[in-house]
């Protein structure tokens, strides 16, 4: 397979950068309201947050909760997640 | 022998006379009338004997014909049964294959209709489950406000302390 040059040349960037310096690493929280920085702060507590910089996105479809994105890495807490494992259990079923 | 009025040279001429004639008829009538009767006679029993022979030949050939059509009747009567037998069992042998032919294509039926019913189904299921999460959805959003999230945002980060993430 041949993977395209730009990709791989910001791939392996990217993988230099995160081994260098793993606290520049960015985060995005995404949510259905704006964040506090109390809320922020409380998010960073977590094991796998605390080096990273957390960037607030909104996204009002996700009606309540997080979807947080580390990179490949996403945790979903949202409402519209939940709805849609349920929704996905349903049609499997 | 004169005074009974016989008059010996004539009674001599008339023997001889008699004699000539015996002589003549026996040589020249007799015997080939006799030679020609027993020709008669000989040919008369060639053609009984030789109509004897047709007679026989006539019954020996009626025998022949009504042996060879008693075969040929025999001959007849075995070709039709096995001309029945035959078409007995192609006609078996057509009433099985479409007999399969109607099971194979009665179980195709039924598993489209089998298939259909399951596509149907999960179409109305998938539609419904589509409606309620619109509903869900258009129900949540207005009954989550700003305020509803800070209290749905506590629970969340309970969740995420406890929430352990591995690498791919």
């Amino acid at each position: 397979m041949k993977i395209n040059a730009s990709l791989k040349a910001s791939l392996k960037k990217s993988l230099i950068q995160q081994i260098k310096n793993p606290g520049d690493r960015e985060v995005f929280v995404t949510s259905a309201y704006p964040l506090t920085k109390d809320e922020l702060s409380s998010i960073k507590k977590a094991d796998f947050l605390k080096s990273a910089q957390l960037v607030n996105t909104i996204d009002e479809t996700l009606i309540g909760g997080l979807v947080i994105t580390d990179g490949s890495r996403i945790v979903d807490l949202s409402i519209r997640g939940k709805m849609n494992d349920i929704i996905d259990s349903l049609l499997q079923s | 022998m004169e005074a009974l009025g016989i008059d010996p040279k004539l009674l001599v001429a008339q023997l001889v006379n008699f004699a000539l004639f015996a002589y003549v008829f026996k040589r020249f009538m007799y015997k080939p009338f006799k030679t020609y009767l027993a020709k008669q006679q000989g040919e008369e029993q060639e053609r009984t004997r030789i109509l004897a022979d047709l007679v026989k030949k006539e019954e020996k050939i009626e025998m022949k014909q009504k042996e060879v059509l008693a075969e040929a009747r025999s001959q007849a009567l075995s070709i039709v049964k096995e001309a029945e037998a035959m078409a007995h069992a192609k006609k078996e042998d057509m009433l099985k294959a479409a007999q399969e032919e109607v099971t194979k294509l009665k179980q195709k039926a039924e598993k489209d209709i089998e298939d259909d019913r399951a596509q149907m189904h999960d179409d109305i299921r998938e539609k419904v489950v589509k409606t309620s999460e619109i509903l869900a959805s258009s129900a949540l959003r207005d009954f989550v406000d700003e305020k509803q999230h800070k209290g749905i945002l506590d629970k969340v980060f309970d969740k995420l302390q406890k929430t352990k993430v591995y690498e791919n």
